[in-house]
């Protein structure tokens, strides 16, 4: 007889993603099975209810003492945490899409089960505390997205931007595998805990392979130098709301696993591999704030503004601290709002057959939609890092964690990119303040999902800018008792 | 110190080797005179019209054999369960009873948006 572990700790740890699977499968058979055609309202809300279900669900799984299925997953803080940004993540875009849809004349029922399946993906990546789980999170993950990426069937730029996402993500995926073997090889099995105790006898040469060909696939899923070449090209091909929820939600999700690995799984070699993404976040950030100066398509800066920000995100894991565990949940939160926010704006400048991404579309916004400006230039700032908004807070809190565990250097260059980073983000600023529209632009029937995005968005970026304590100490404390 | 997985990898390179030495050696070694007949497609097939580049061929064909892959792969996970089908009990039982359901609202996905209609 052969006993398939399955208590308490186990349904509780699978419930979050129970929920959201259930959900995701209800509004795909609902929507297939309907004859009549009244919008993507209903279904919506379905979405919004699985979600909200889920978020019940992990705070109610959360329990830092316990691990299920034979200490290969955690419903602990740093699970509760990364679920809930993801979650947060999915709502936005899936309130983005409602209007955007329309918008780009894509019907397709696909989107929002294929945005919940992908959120279930993000939560085992979450809890991951074995190699074979993570992988299993990133391939649940990353499927739903590839097909996302090219759901506007009928745009080219939407196409090659799934394909690229595929092949490459296909190729990053051979890379784990190859990882996980050679780690499995050297320690012997495939649980954090159990690697971690077998660090200092495993054969040294092997192990540091596996790391090496880990950090590819992860960087890649992450979207670090010199693996982002995929990154700005499929963030500008997919639909706007698609590469909000990969640019936030998958980025988080594959963060927060690359974080839990190295900070529980590998911690004892820090030393080695703490050099290696020393180099990956100066890599990152420098280039993609670089690059994003010459962008003259908003999108397109906003893609090379997430790979910048992945860069920090690299140093705060670099700093090998549960401190820098916790300034990392931070900054996703923080990361989170601001950009969805960004994105949400992006969408509500553009019309039905005009995507109006370019730079000089947002020229003189602020005297059509002043409102609207006024948010753009809030999140801007914010991902920039200006006080008192939550940007700020996020990198004060890497700084600081980079700073206690002496990594002050790159604590430094942290600071240094975020003032090139000024350039092009306050470069929106200006042309929507400061210059007069270069053309007619018709006015935009109203959108109250959209707009209720960009409120949200908005509220969470100043709230937890002046009141950063809330999420910050449930954010340290998770990483603290990361075992 | 021999690893005794050394054993099996003398045995992949011999293998590889005889197999190389067959293939070259009947190539070089048998003697070739091409005719027009010869060169033709065997008995049932048909005789080529035209080139394959720029040709066109229905889309279908490539829906169904995604079809049939995803849905072949799936079914391959059921046959080390069956092995152990009695060692499992009531509980493998219900998982794999989960997991034909999850497959089953594929399967009603697929039909649904009429993947499965031929013409």
């Amino acid at each position: 007889m052969i006993e398939i572990p399955f208590g308490a700790a186990e349904a509780w740890a699978i419930a979050p993603f129970t929920v959201i699977a259930l959900f995701a499968m209800g509004i795909l058979l609902y929507e297939t099975f309907r004859t009549d055609d009244h919008g993507p309202e209903l279904t919506f809300w379905f979405s919004i209810l699985g979600l909200a279900g889920a978020a019940i669900a992990s705070l109610l799984a959360w329990d830092n003492g316990s691990v299920a299925f034979g200490g290969t997953f955690a419903t602990d803080g740093v699970a509760v945490f990364t679920n809930l940004i993801c979650i947060l993540a999915a709502g936005l875009s899936l309130m983005m899409g409602v209007h955007y849809m329309e918008l780009i004349r894509v019907r397709a029922r696909e989107f929002q089960p294929l945005v919940l399946f992908a959120v279930s993906g993000m939560f085992i990546m979450g809890g991951a505390r074995d190699l074979i789980v993570l992988f299993l999170g990133i391939e649940v993950m990353s499927i739903p997205a590839y097909v996302l990426a090219g759901i506007h069937r009928q745009d080219h730029a939407s196409g090659e931007a799934a394909l690229k996402y595929f092949l490459l993500g296909a190729f990053a995926t051979s890379f784990l595998l190859y990882g996980i073997a050679l780690v499995y090889g050297a320690t012997g099995t495939t649980t954090y805990a159990g690697i971690s105790m077998a660090l200092s006898t495993a054969p040294h040469l092997a192990l540091l392979g596996g790391i090496a060909l880990l950090i590819v696939a992860l960087g890649f899923k992450v979207g670090v130098v010199p693996f982002h070449f995929w990154a700005p090209d499929v963030y500008q091909g997919a639909p706007t709301a698609v590469t909000a929820l990969m640019a936030v939600g998958i980025k988080a999700a594959a963060v927060v696993g690359t974080a839990r690995l190295f900070l529980s799984g590998f911690a004892g070699m820090h030393v080695e591999w703490s050099i290696v993404l020393w180099w990956i976040s100066v890599a990152t950030m420098t280039l993609g704030n670089v690059v994003a100066i010459v962008q003259s398509n908003v999108k397109r800066m906003l893609a090379y503004s997430s790979v910048a920000h992945a860069g920090y995100l690299i140093a705060a894991i670099a700093s090998g601290t549960p401190r820098g565990g916790g300034a990392i949940l931070f900054y996703l939160l923080a990361y989170a709002f601001m950009n969805l926010g960004a994105f949400a704006v992006v969408i509500a400048v553009g019309a039905k057959d005009e995507p109006n991404e370019k730079m000089s579309d947002f020229a003189g916004l602020a005297t059509r939609r002043p409102l609207l400006s006024g948010a753009m230039a809030l999140f801007l700032l914010s991902l920039m890092g200006i006080p008192p908004l939550v940007g700020f807070v996020g990198k004060l809190y890497i700084i600081e964690a980079l700073i206690a565990a002496g990594q002050v250097g790159l604590g430094v260059i942290v600071i240094l990119n975020s003032v090139v980073s000024g350039y092009y983000y306050l470069r929106v600023i200006i042309e929507m303040f400061m210059k007069d529209a270069t053309r007619e632009i018709p006015a935009l029937d109203p959108r109250p999902y959209l707009m209720v995005c960009v409120a949200i968005a908005l509220a969470g970026t100043i709230f937890f800018g002046i009141f950063p304590d809330l999420a910050l100490e449930a954010a340290r404390d998770s990483f603290a008792a990361l075992r | 110190m021999l690893n005794p997985y050394v054993a099996l990898l003398m045995s992949f390179a011999l293998c590889a080797l005889v197999a190389t030495i067959m293939v070259c050696a009947s190539w070089i070694l048998g003697p070739k005179h091409p005719t027009k007949t010869k060169l033709e497609i065997f008995e049932t097939g048909n005789p080529p019209l035209g080139s394959l580049r720029g040709m066109r061929f229905p889309v279908k064909f490539y829906l169904t054999a995604i079809l049939f892959i995803v849905f072949d792969i799936e079914v391959v996970f059921m046959y080390p369960w069956a092995v152990i089908f009695r060692q499992l009990g009531w509980a493998g039982l219900a998982e794999m009873a989960v997991f034909v359901a999850v497959l089953t609202v594929g399967l009603a996905y697929v039909w649904r948006v009429g993947a499965l209609e031929w013409e």
